[in-house]
């Protein structure tokens, strides 16, 4: 997305959103990277990352496209396993646990930390069947509390109005927002604890992308919530915390506020003024 | 505005036309052949119309001839003279050609074969006459000829007309005992040879055993004998059915006048071809199209039915399509999903491409080296000594004819399953693992459900090759004439180690090594077109699925 | 918001020790299923991998020589001493477990070859006569004559019966029978002594030749009178004086047909005598096989069949010799190949029913050679003496040697394929009878004695012949339909050309082996002139009807919009094909004196078969078209758009596009496509089999026909016998065309590979 015609500073009052003062010494931290080092293959995709991600508040990615921001996103999950050539070293520490430990379940933490992509990415099934996905798997099988969740969780992906004379329909008729809305949906029927959101809107129209804007907005009271975006208004919109990477190193995190007002690194400033991009 | 050739050509406008010209004629020969072997095939079971003239050759010797025309060709009379024939004043001899008819005089068991030429100057007096009659037998061929008497123990109980109305009555009578005299002899009959078998194969496998216990053989005595026994009254009954079987008999005057009889037992099918209304033709028509497809063959494979060669195709390729579809996914999922993708996985993915390209005739006697001799003979030193030296299992079969076909083509099912998981996108599997999937509940719960229409495509092409594939066959398990089919009701009722008949073998085994090649090529038409379109709906159902299926992903895409 | 009631989070838990029993189930599945997916996958690879190891497993054993193992040594008899008797002659019988030894004293001893122990002795009434020559008939005979210093000579023949025991052991009882009396018949009136003996036993008649001390040869015919009451034989004699040699006589054969006498001086010089008129014998040649005065002739033998000779000298050369069959139709000997041992040859033994043989010379070494093969099978020391007798068993399997010492070594001999080298296979092998080395395929025979000739290159030839005449038909309109197709078809039409096409591919080759052999050979055989008319008149005949469609007005040209070139033509071509077929009899009567078939074996020598490489070449082009067709077309049709519409946009025509922009890109993809074609088109079987008489023959005519690689292995695998050299040989042959093709389609599909990576960065 070009960002030439950006100015300096955003102007958040604008964006009516009431923000309280953050500090990331008060908060409780979720998720704790350590000296994260990535490679593909022979190319080195993330240096030297240090992170803490603050619980239940929305923290943002942020950075030009390549400079590693998916791939530090995809490393919450370990979704870079599925890749043949990638190597980590280093820590990521969520609950006391080094979740990069070859002990771990993945598939448990996968339950537990969610994800949502870029694209929206339905199952070719019913909706219904959509959100069921991943409590059958846990082994629920009782008819009546899949049907509440499944509810549930479509009413808290603001969805439910929209599809509950449907459920049974192919999936794949939806509209894109919809589609990604029903994604969340799915992510969040499994009750994880952190949620990480892949470029979520940038596949949509305007209009969804707001709906899953406020929707995020809403979920952050009950999940910890990790979004890439190359949308800076979007960070700057959604997040409580933004982190600023570029060329596989993390250049700043902090205050979301105080990335976009007064950042303290130069090559920060030159992103968010839009000198490259 | 006219062109001139020159620009014409300088346009390349010709040669876009030469290249029209290859697709044109591409299409002609695909859809010429499947219209001749259809209309050849679908003509076989017409009862056609029966021509009766006199031939007089040269003037000099004349004879009556009735048969049905087969081919007209025109021939040269340069030729007729080179090869001897002798040619009268009936013929122009300012002309060069003359007309040659291919006339089906059937009768073989008079005249010595069921076909002759005839040159059409030297006949004369060509008429339809009504109540001549077909007799289709169960040797000899078609017989041709004029209804005279039917006599019942040698004596005539009707003659002439009244003999056709009473004719059919009687073989419908016939029909009825000859129906039971089969259920007794290839049932009953069938099932104590069998059993028969096995109590001596059991006893043989004591001796081997060394284990003279004489209760078990006293038992095995007496169960033989309540068999024999049994046997003897089926004897009995049969001699009776042959009796009566036997009761009735035709006199028919052929061509020459001459009368002969025929019993009752020997008549297929009789019918009056030049006396038929439209109804009645089709009548015959479905007769003979049901018996070609219901019945067992006739005449060493010239005349009669398939079905043992349609049983044995089925049967062969549904055991194939049960090894090879479990294996070839499997071995899809694992090459896609699972393997790690290196130069070593794209070298096998290379290899089992070019499998397919692998002459067939090489997995053919691979089969037999390994399965049949080296399997098969491994199989029998340890599980069924008793019958050796008479192979079960180290002998062709259809165990082995599958086996062979199914390593022919698993390639054809791995290519397409892998095509089809290669097609679902990245983001489904993602999708699920990400919501705490593991890998095998991901395959099993999304991927492969998405891939099945590519599985299916695979199977489909793969039943369609090994249904076609005769050369491999003629080495692993297939014999022109198979005393029982893999199937029936005697225990283990599927016999894996049997012997087969296939639609394509029989094709090659009519049409090239049958002694009446002649008679037999509309029954290999008429096979011919039965794979042909076993094939091509097979194809069709395999290139429908795989059009729904880039629909259903170009959803998924998007 | 730390205090949210609802928080999943703060029960933190571990990810590692699932607790649920069902947590644990599901990793389990996973597990099993990695493992099982895994096994299944590599299993069917392994398989996959399998074919080839085994083709070769198959082939291997026809390429390692032989192997002798010891299994006795021993002396048996009265060997010591002054008195010392010595073997005249040693044989084996079928099983070889009993040998045969005739001694000078006239004494016959039948032994257990494995310990040598006696098993039956008898002596001969030779009425104080001592034995001075023996001659062994062909070997199947088992009969002898001894020739006695009295110009006698004794006739026996060893015999064997084998019974069972009760517990089914075998038991061979050895004894000798007299086919022409007890007695010694006079063969020499002069009763001089005979210094050396020929005999040929056959259904009717037994010749035996004698030379005598005074240097006359004497051929003797005893034509056998069987009365139909006594079981005697009668004979009745017949006795011819033939020319004597201008050498001396040192050896004397005559063949089992009775046809020809051989006689041999130790300087080299042979004659040959026919015989097939046994009263008017003539000398038809003599010759001197030897090279220098030095080197003396040691042995004179037959092969196996008595065609060939087995000529050894003194210093190590054995060299085989047949006749041959010159311009003026005249046998000569000539000397056909040669074997070296390391020393002087003391004794050859040929194999009953192969075409090798066994050799001893004086270092005490046995050498195994094979004539077709021209292959030295061993070369193995047996002992430090110089062997005097040397008997191979009748199947091959086991060797008896005596040595200088009177010693026997009985050796069992393992060598199952002696007849395949890499020069029988793929090399000029000049076989016994032919005028001249060739290539020839002929695997079998009635006799037992035959010399199988597994040339692969005739059948090699016939495949590379077929595929060509495939390819021939099938590139020129594959190609172009597919470029037409790809390129210039209207979309709706290629929607049901495509299909239309690839089904074709699946019609079961079955279907075009029977149309190819039943209705188009013979069709074409008429027909002739037709299909070369038509070959002609077809392009030109489009592209006239192209041209003047071209002038059409508008108005009509508007009806068939561009793109349905190919749908406007098909009844063009019909028309273009009824027309050659019609005219094809007045172009046979004009030009070709009313029969084409003849007029090519007359006038012009062109063999014609009715199944000839033009049915062949149309049935299975038709069955490579599509795909070529196929694979042309993806990789045409997939050229990225942009780069035709550059193209296009520079101004060239739609034509000039195709050649300089989309053939240039696409043409990797349609060499690969041809490779492919070709490969399958090299491993069709039953077209070939059926549209074929599938003879052998090494000729490029396409109007005769030719047996292939696929069609021969059909053809003879049921008759052949498991783990035999033709066996074998079938499955050589399998594994050339699986390599071969598996060679081709590697290339064809590495290529298509690049060009696809090449598009997608394109």
């Amino acid at each position: 997305m070009n960002n030439s015609n950006m100015t300096h500073g955003i102007n958040y009052k604008a964006l009516g959103r009431k923000r309280e003062s953050l500090s990331l010494e008060k908060e409780t931290i979720c998720i704790q990277v350590k000296e994260l080092n990535l490679y593909y293959g022979e190319k080195q995709a993330l240096t030297n990352v240090n992170l803490s991600i603050p619980e239940k508040r929305v923290s943002a990615f942020i950075g030009p496209s390549g400079c590693g921001k998916s791939t530090l996103l995809r490393c919450f999950n370990r979704m870079n396993d599925l890749v043949d050539t990638c190597r980590i070293d280093g820590d990521i520490i969520i609950n006391a646990q080094n979740i990069l430990d070859r002990n771990v379940d993945v598939a448990e933490l996968r339950r537990r930390v969610g994800m949502v992509f870029q694209k929206p990415n339905p199952f070719p099934k019913s909706v219904y069947e959509n959100v069921a996905y991943g409590l059958r798997l846990q082994g629920m099988k009782n008819r009546r509390s899949l049907d509440e969740i499944v509810e549930k969780s479509l009413r808290s992906a603001a969805l439910w109005d929209e599809v509950k004379d449907r459920l049974h329909d192919n999936a794949l008729g939806l509209s894109g927002g919809q589609q990604q809305r029903l994604v969340i949906a799915r992510a969040i029927a499994i009750e994880p604890e952190i949620l990480l959101l892949d470029e979520p809107a940038s596949a949509l129209d305007p209009i969804s992308t707001l709906k899953i804007e406020e929707l995020i907005n809403e979920l952050k009271n009950q999940y910890t919530i990790v979004i890439v975006t190359h949308n800076m208004q979007q960070a700057a919109r959604v997040s409580d915390y933004t982190a600023f990477m570029y060329i596989g190193e993390l250049v700043e995190f902090g205050d979301t506020d105080k990335i976009f007002t007064n950042p303290r690194k130069k090559q920060t400033e030159d992103y968010i003024t839009g000198r490259y991009g | 505005m006219r062109k001139t050739l020159k620009t014409w050509f300088d346009s390349g406008t010709p040669w876009i036309w030469l290249n029209a010209g290859a697709v044109s004629l591409s299409l002609i020969m695909v859809f010429g052949l499947l219209i001749m072997i259809a209309v050849r095939g679908m003509s076989h079971f017409w009862p056609a119309q029966v021509l009766e003239f006199d031939y007089t050759i040269a003037s000099k010797f004349s004879q009556r001839i009735a048969g049905e025309i087969n081919d007209t060709v025109e021939v040269s009379l340069e030729n007729l003279r080179n090869s001897g024939i002798e040619l009268g004043k009936e013929i122009q001899q300012n002309s060069q050609w003359v007309t040659r008819h291919l006339i089906k005089t059937g009768n073989r068991d008079v005249l010595g074969s069921d076909f002759r030429w005839v040159l059409a100057p030297y006949m004369s007096n060509e008429h339809f006459p009504q109540d001549i009659i077909v007799l289709e037998r169960s040797e000899w061929g078609n017989l041709y000829g004029y209804l005279k008497a039917i006599k019942q123990n040698g004596q005539i109980v009707s003659e002439n007309s009244s003999a056709w109305t009473d004719l059919s009555p009687r073989l419908d009578r016939v029909k009825n005992i000859q129906e039971q005299i089969r259920d007794i002899e290839k049932h009953k009959i069938g099932e104590i040879n069998y059993e028969l078998e096995q109590l001596r194969l059991k006893k043989r496998g004591l001796e081997l055993d060394k284990n003279n216990e004489p209760e078990i053989l006293s038992q095995i005595k007496s169960s033989e004998d309540t068999f024999k026994q049994q046997f003897g009254v089926l004897q009995s009954e049969l001699a009776k059915l042959y009796q009566g079987i036997n009761r009735d008999k035709l006199v028919v005057e052929i061509m020459d006048g001459k009368h002969i009889e025929i019993p009752f037992a020997k008549i297929v099918r009789a019918y009056k071809p030049n006396d038929m209304s439209f109804i009645q033709r089709i009548g015959v028509y479905l007769s003979r199209a049901w018996e070609f497809v219901s019945d067992d063959p006739r005449e060493a494979n010239t005349e009669g039915g398939i079905f043992p060669a349609i049983f044995g195709t089925v049967m062969m390729v549904i055991i194939m399509s049960i090894l090879v579809t479990p294996f070839g996914v499997v071995t899809a999922v694992y090459m896609h999903e699972y393997a790690k993708q290196g130069p070593v996985i794209r070298t096998i993915r290379i290899a089992v491409n070019n499998l397919a390209g692998v002459p067939s005739i090489v997995y053919g006697i691979f089969g037999l080296g390994f399965f049949v001799y080296f399997l098969g003979g491994n199989i029998d030193q340890l599980f069924f000594p008793e019958a050796l030296p008479a192979p079960t299992f180290g002998t062709p079969g259809i165990l082995w004819s599958s086996l062979t076909l199914a390593i022919l083509t698993v390639p054809v099912v791995i290519v397409a399953t892998e095509e089809g998981l290669s097609r679902i996108p990245r983001a489904i599997r993602e999708g699920s693992l990400a919501l705490g999937a593991t890998k095998a509940e991901t395959l099993w719960r999304t991927v492969l459900p998405m891939a099945t229409p590519a599985m299916m495509t695979g199977l489909i092409l793969a039943v369609a090759r090994a249904a076609g594939e005769v050369a491999p066959l003629m080495l692993v398990g297939v014999v022109k004439l198979a005393p029982s089919l893999p199937l029936d009701g005697n225990f283990p009722f599927l016999h894996l180690e049997r012997k087969f008949m296939h639609l394509g073998f029989h094709i090659y085994d009519v049409g090239f090594q049958s002694p009446n090649v002649e008679a037999a090529r509309p029954l290999v038409y008429a096979t011919a077109l039965l794979l042909v379109i076993i094939i091509v709906i097979l194809n069709l159902a395999a290139i429908w699925i795989r059009n729904n299926l880039r629909e259903k992903y170009k959803a998924v895409e998007n | 918001m730390e205090n949210s009631d609802n928080s999943v989070s703060s029960t933190p838990s571990s990810f590692r020790q699932p607790k649920q029993i069902h947590q644990r189930i599901r990793k389990l599945k996973d597990k099993a299923a990695r493992y099982a997916i895994a096994l299944g996958g590599i299993s069917v690879i392994i398989t996959i991998v399998l074919i080839f190891f085994y083709l070769l497993y198959v082939v291997m054993p026809m390429f390692s020589g032989a192997r002798i193992h010891p299994v006795a040594t021993y002396s048996t008899g009265d060997n010591a001493g002054k008195n010392r008797s010595h073997s005249l002659y040693i044989a084996m019988e079928e099983q070889a477990e009993i040998a045969l030894k005739v001694t000078d004293k006239g004494d016959i001893e039948f032994f257990k070859t494995t310990d040598g122990k006696l098993i039956n002795k008898e002596n001969l009434a030779l009425e104080g006569n001592t034995i001075t020559s023996i001659a062994a008939s062909e070997v199947n005979q088992s009969v002898l004559a001894l020739g006695l210093s009295n110009g006698h000579a004794l006739v026996i023949k060893h015999e064997y019966k084998v019974t069972y025991n009760d517990d089914d052991t075998r038991v061979i009882s050895p004894f000798i029978t007299y086919p022409m009396g007890e007695q010694s018949i006079e063969l020499d009136e002069q009763q001089k002594k005979i210094l050396k003996l020929a005999i040929q036993e056959g259904e009717d008649a037994i010749v035996m030749a004698a030379a005598t001390e005074d240097k006359r040869l004497t051929l003797i015919t005893f034509t056998k009178e069987s009365s139909m009451l006594a079981d005697k034989v009668n004979f009745e004699r017949e006795q011819t004086e033939l020319l004597y040699p201008e050498s001396n006589i040192d050896f004397l054969l005559i063949d089992k047909e009775k046809r020809v006498l051989y006689t041999a001086s130790k300087e080299g010089r042979v004659t040959v005598y026919d015989i097939s008129e046994p009263t008017e014998p003539e000398i038809i040649e003599s010759i001197l096989v030897t090279q220098s005065s030095e080197t003396t002739i040691t042995t004179f033998d037959f092969l196996a069949g008595d065609i060939s000779l087995l000529i050894g000298t003194s210093n190590g050369k054995i060299s085989q010799w047949f006749p041959v069959r010159d311009k003026s139709n005249k046998e000569q000997l000539a000397k056909v190949r040669s074997f070296q041992s390391e020393s002087g040859i003391t004794k050859v033994s040929p194999e009953y029913f192969r075409k090798g043989f066994f050799v001893a010379n004086t270092k005490g070494e046995i050498v195994i050679y094979h004539t077709t093969a021209n292959r030295t099978l061993l070369t193995s020391s047996v002992t430090d003496n110089k062997i005097n007798q040397l008997a191979v068993s009748p199947r091959g399997n086991a060797l008896l040697v005596q040595d200088d010492s009177g010693t026997f070594h009985f050796y069992s001999v393992e060598n199952e394929h002696p007849e395949i080298s890499w020069s029988a296979l793929w090399g000029k092998v000049w076989y016994e009878s032919y005028q001249e080395p060739d290539y020839v395929w002929q695997s079998s025979s009635a006799s037992n004695d035959f010399e199988p000739k597994f040339s692969l290159i005739p059948i090699t030839f016939g495949t590379i012949k077929a595929a060509f005449y495939a390819m021939l038909i099938a590139i020129p309109v594959s190609i172009m339909g597919a470029i037409f197709t790809a390129h210039f078809m209207a979309p709706r039409m290629r929607s049901v050309v495509k299909p239309s096409i690839e089904i074709m591919e699946a019609l079961p080759t079955v279907i075009l082996g029977f149309l190819a052999g039943l209705w188009l050979a013979p069709i074409l055989e008429n027909h002739l002139p037709g299909i070369f008319t038509f070959l002609l008149i077809a392009p030109l005949g489009i592209l006239i009807f192209a041209f003047m469609w071209q002038q059409l007005p508008h108005q009509i040209k508007m009806f068939i919009p561009d793109g349905w070139q190919a749908a406007l033509l098909i009844p063009v071509i019909i028309a273009l094909g009824f027309v050659s077929f019609s005219v094809s009899p007045l172009i046979e009567q004009f030009f070709f004196g009313g029969d084409v078939r003849s007029w090519l074996s007359n006038e012009m020598g062109i063999p014609f078969d009715q199944r000839n490489s033009l049915v062949v070449g149309l049935a299975m082009g038709f069955a490579v078209i599509p795909t070529i067709f196929s694979i042309t077309e993806d990789a045409i049709f997939s050229v990225p758009k942009h780069l035709v519409n550059g193209s296009l946009a520079l101004g060239a025509t739609q034509w000039q596009t195709l050649l300089k922009v989309v053939l240039l890109t696409a043409s990797p993809g349609i060499f690969s496509a041809v490779m492919i074609g070709f490969g399958r088109a090299v491993g069709e079987t039953m077209i070939v089999l059926m549209a074929t008489g599938n003879t052998p023959v090494m000729d490029f005519s396409i109007f005769q026909g030719m047996r292939t690689l696929a069609a021969n292995i059909a053809v003879e695998m049921p008759e052949s016998e498991v783990d035999s050299t033709h066996y074998r040989v079938l499955f050589l042959a399998a594994l050339v065309l699986f390599v071969f093709t598996f060679f081709f389609n590697t290339i064809a599909e590495i290529i298509r590979q690049r060009l696809r990576t090449k598009y997608s960065s394109l």
